[in-house]
Order: structure tokens, then C-alpha cells, then sequence
């Protein structure tokens, strides 16, 4: 399966500076064998192009995240939080595959956002990245395994 | 009949979809607005309910939205369907149209464009 790390890169941050913050600055990506405990977050993509993807960060971080993106007040970090960075990895993994179909021929589905830790481990594919991204509020994490 | 005398179903697992849509929808004039989170849930209530018009997500729990399409097309062959997703790629819009939807909005949808999916309803105005 062909790798689409670098596409599926140039969507995140430009669906991050169009529903996020404009102040979203990729940092280089790093490969991993493991993910850490605090990343549950996460969507699998299927069909024609597999993967998983994640969000983590500090729970604060996660909260001016959601905050900006649902533009809701939020003081603490529960499970709207959750729900409202499932959703934005929803809408981004969606209009990537969107563009993978338009430019790639490919046809890709997603399975349910994964909004709590699940009892087994997550099916990591081939090469593990993680994508760091910097804005005026902290660092968030997203992975892509491909 | 006028917008503002419809029906209107919205399903969708993401809160902040309900809200963005319900907003958009009461900016365009609708009144009655029922909402639920998942396929099989939009199933029943549109049993229940008979809304005029049906606004269905495709990545849901329970049910996907192109299942709950089918079953309530076959419910009610008149139905008015429109997906709302961000996953509109030409498989699942050919899915949902298949499945028996009118019309497909890619995520997120403007309030125009909800507007303007109500308008192009069979014998809906705006006044």
C-alpha cells in the first residue's frame, strides 16, 4: 500500500488552521514502535487506504484545543473534551479521505471515532509517526499508522 | 409548505454537528427540530415522528446512516433523506443515493446550504 504520510500531513494543517488555529506549526515527525498511555483517541481508516489515527496531549492542552475548535466556553478537561477531539479527528480523517478519493482514485471508509481507552491494544500497521504540532497553547500529538 | 412548517429530524453521533445544524436550521426558519444520535434511533423516531425531512450522518454507532437511509426509504418510500457527512466520497454518496437519499452535504455544511436543501424540496418555500 502506497504511504500517504506527507498528504495526510498538508490536510491536517490546513483543516487545523480552518476549524482550529491559525497559529498550528508542524513540527518533523517522529517514528514509534509504541504509543503512549494517554493516546486513545483515535480512528481507524479502511478500504483502499488502512491506517490508524490518534490525537493525544495534556489534558489542558486537549481542553483549549476543544474549546477553539467547538468555539464552546470550557473551563476543564471531561468528556466533551473527548467527544468534541473525537469529532475534529472525525471531520479531518473524513475530508482526507475525501481528497484521497478525489486525487487518488482511492476509496476509503472510517469506523467510529474510539473515544475511551479500549480493553484491548490498538492494531498499529506498518510505520508508526508521530506528528507533533505546535500552537500558542501547547503541543498536540497526532499519530498516523500506516 | 413554508420551511418554517417542517418536520425536521437530525441524527448524528457528534454533538457538535447536532448543534451546528440545529442552529442553521432554526437561522433558515424551522421550528420543530427533533434530535437523535444514532441510526437505529433515527429509524424509530422517524416511525414515530413523520418528519418531513431527514438530516443523516454516515459514521455513526448502532447504525451507519446509509443503513438507517435504506430502511427508512423502505419504511416510507416518500421520504426526504439528505446525508450530511464528512466522508463524501463518490462510494458513499453512490451508496447513499442507492440506500434512497436525496441529497448529500459534505461536512461542514453552511447554513445556506442547508437552506438551500430544504428549498429544493418537492413544494417547499421559503415565505
Amino acid at each position: 500500500m502506497k504511504p500517504r504520510k506527507e498528504l495526510y500531513v498538508a490536510e491536517l494543517m490546513f483543516n487545523l488552521a480552518r476549524f482550529v488555529d491559525e497559529s498550528a506549526i508542524y513540527d518533523s515527525s517522529t517514528i514509534v514502535k509504541e504509543l503512549p498511555d494517554n493516546c486513545f483517541l483515535s480512528q481507524y481508516i479502511n478500504g483502499g487506504y488502512n491506517a490508524f489515527t490518534a490525537i493525544y496531549a495534556e489534558e489542558d492542552v486537549l481542553t483549549e484545543f476543544a474549546a477553539k475548535y467547538s468555539k464552546f466556553k470550557i473551563d476543564k478537561y471531561d468528556a466533551l473534551v473527548n467527544e468534541l477531539i473525537g469529532d475534529f479527528l472525525n471531520l479531518h480523517n473524513g475530508l482526507f479521505i475525501v481528497n484521497l478519493s478525489d486525487t487518488e482514485d482511492v476509496d476509503a471508509s472510517l469506523d467510529v471515532p474510539i473515544l475511551e481507552k479500549p480493553e484491548t491494544a490498538f492494531e498499529l500497521f506498518g510505520t508508526t509517526y508521530i506528528l507533533p504540532v505546535e500552537f500558542d497553547f501547547g503541543t498536540v500529538n497526532f499519530v498516523l499508522s500506516e | 409548505m413554508r420551511i418554517e412548517d417542517l418536520k425536521v429530524l437530525i441524527c448524528d453521533d457528534s454533538l457538535l454537528a447536532r448543534k451546528s445544524l440545529t442552529d442553521s436550521l432554526k437561522k433558515a426558519g424551522c421550528k420543530d427540530i427533533i434530535e437523535v444520535y444514532d441510526g437505529q434511533a433515527a429509524i424509530e423516531s422517524y416511525k414515530a415522528n413523520r418528519p418531513n425531512v431527514v438530516f443523516l450522518d454516515i459514521i455513526m454507532p448502532v447504525k451507519d446512516g446509509v443503513t438507517a437511509t435504506r430502511e427508512i426509504c423502505e419504511f416510507d418510500p416518500d421520504a426526504h433523506v439528505i446525508i450530511v457527512s464528512s466522508v463524501g466520497t463518490q462510494v458513499h454518496l453512490r451508496e447513499a443515493i442507492k440506500a434512497g437519499a436525496k441529497d448529500f452535504l459534505q461536512k461542514p455544511a453552511s447554513t445556506s446550504q442547508i437552506r438551500n436543501a430544504l428549498l429544493n424540496m418537492k413544494g417547499v418555500t421559503e415565505e
